[in-house]
């Protein structure tokens, strides 16, 4: 399947800010992270652990994607989120994607998120992460869908099925440790084949034939 | 290659601060791989899940010491030549997940024995509760509103 059929909601290159931008709220796991940082005209966690969420729009078909110029350290983890419902609060739910470096093998892993509690769904899967890579992750109506493009094209990692969260919520970002450098941060509701989408309320680029 | 169906807790992740809990069937997920296989769930009531998995019999043989393995391998097969005892060990399950005696002979029957392997399994996929976290004792807590469970025919289907 095509992924992603969204653009670039967020290219970091508006200045050094935190957050990036007054489109991002703060700390959708509710986990006492700190906000995201925009530098250098990308974006990374000045210290510690930082996360936001992208809060102008909700998403039901929802997918998201970033990019990796430099990846994290040992036990450093990469997280996006789709349909979060009640971000920042200790009743979140949502999904979440993790891509965590590990040693030699790193791991990737796909969550159901239960009032601020993480599920995961079935197995850890192994990856090794470079710098450059892209990351994605899209929920598909019930299966969730993990990407990676590694400079040969996105392609799916693994899926998992899980069918608890069907609604419209919003779309983030997870950024453990200040190492990691990221950049153009993109998703939205995904676009069908030949259906063209209003870029305003749908925030996304329209199809174009 | 061979079928297994297993029934197996959550743990907590140990090493991670932040409330997170997994089958415990993928600390063996490498045994599984490594042989060729591969395992899926469903989470059902009880903080536990229906976990089939294909591997090879060995590596079943040594997942059935860990977690507890059903006596049959396909969903279509009948419970019929259990033994008493095998019949109340299953019965015991679905009592320790959570279930009421008079829901499970409602949709069971008073032996179990009178179902297939498929007919166990989704009546323990009925239902599952939602978790919470609990801050001031750290952890994570199954005592939330009523949810679904992955379909046993997903589960059948993907793993083969």
């Amino acid at each position: 399947m095509a992924f992603p059929t969204t653009g670039i909601l967020d290219d970091f290159n508006g200045g050094d800010a935190q957050p990036p931008s007054g489109s991002w709220s703060d700390d959708p796991g509710d986990n006492g992270d700190n906000q995201l940082s925009q530098e250098s005209n990308t974006v990374v966690s000045a210290s510690g652990t930082s996360s936001g969420y992208w809060n102008p729009l909700t998403f039901t078909e929802a997918e998201v994607f970033i990019s990796i110029p430099t990846k994290g350290g040992n036990g450093d983890e990469l997280g996006l989120y789709t349909r979060l419902d009640a971000p920042n609060t200790t009743g979140v739910d949502g999904y979440k994607a993790e891509w965590t470096v590990r040693g030699a093998v790193d791991k990737c892993e796909i969550f159901r998120i239960d009032n601020g509690s993480l599920t995961q769904l079935g197995l850890d899967r192994t990856v090794e992460m470079a710098d450059g890579d892209d990351f994605g992750f899209w929920s598909d109506g019930t299966t969730h869908r993990f990407y990676i493009d590694d400079g040969g094209g996105w392609a799916e990692t693994f899926n998992e099925v899980d069918a608890t969260y069907t609604a419209a919520g919003e779309i983030g970002l997870r950024i453990e440790a200040t190492v990691y450098v990221c950049d153009d941060f993109g998703g939205g509701e995904v676009v069908a084949v030949g259906v063209i989408q209003d870029p305003i309320t749908s925030g996304i680029i329209p199809f174009r034939r | 290659m061979a079928i297994g169906w297993f029934i197996v807790p959550y743990k907590r992740e140990e090493d991670d601060p932040r409330p997170v809990r997994y089958c415990a069937i993928d600390d063996q997920t490498t045994i599984i791989i490594a042989s060729g296989g591969m395992w899926t769930e469903s989470e059902v009531l009880g903080d536990r899940a229906i976990v089939k998995v294909r591997a090879s019999t060995p590596v079943l043989s040594d997942l059935d010491v860990l977690y507890k393995r059903l006596p049959k391998d396909d969903i279509n097969q009948s419970l019929s030549d259990l033994s008493t005892g095998g019949r109340d060990s299953l019965k015991s399950e679905l009592l320790d997940m959570g279930y009421e005696n008079s829901e499970i002979e409602v949709s069971l029957g008073t032996d179990v024995r009178d179902n297939t392997l498929g007919d166990y399994l989704n009546f323990a996929a009925t239902r599952r509760l939602k978790p919470r976290y609990d801050r001031g004792t750290d952890t994570i807590v199954l005592d939330g509103k009523i949810q679904s469970c992955k379909s046993i025919d997903d589960v059948n289907q993907r793993v083969r």
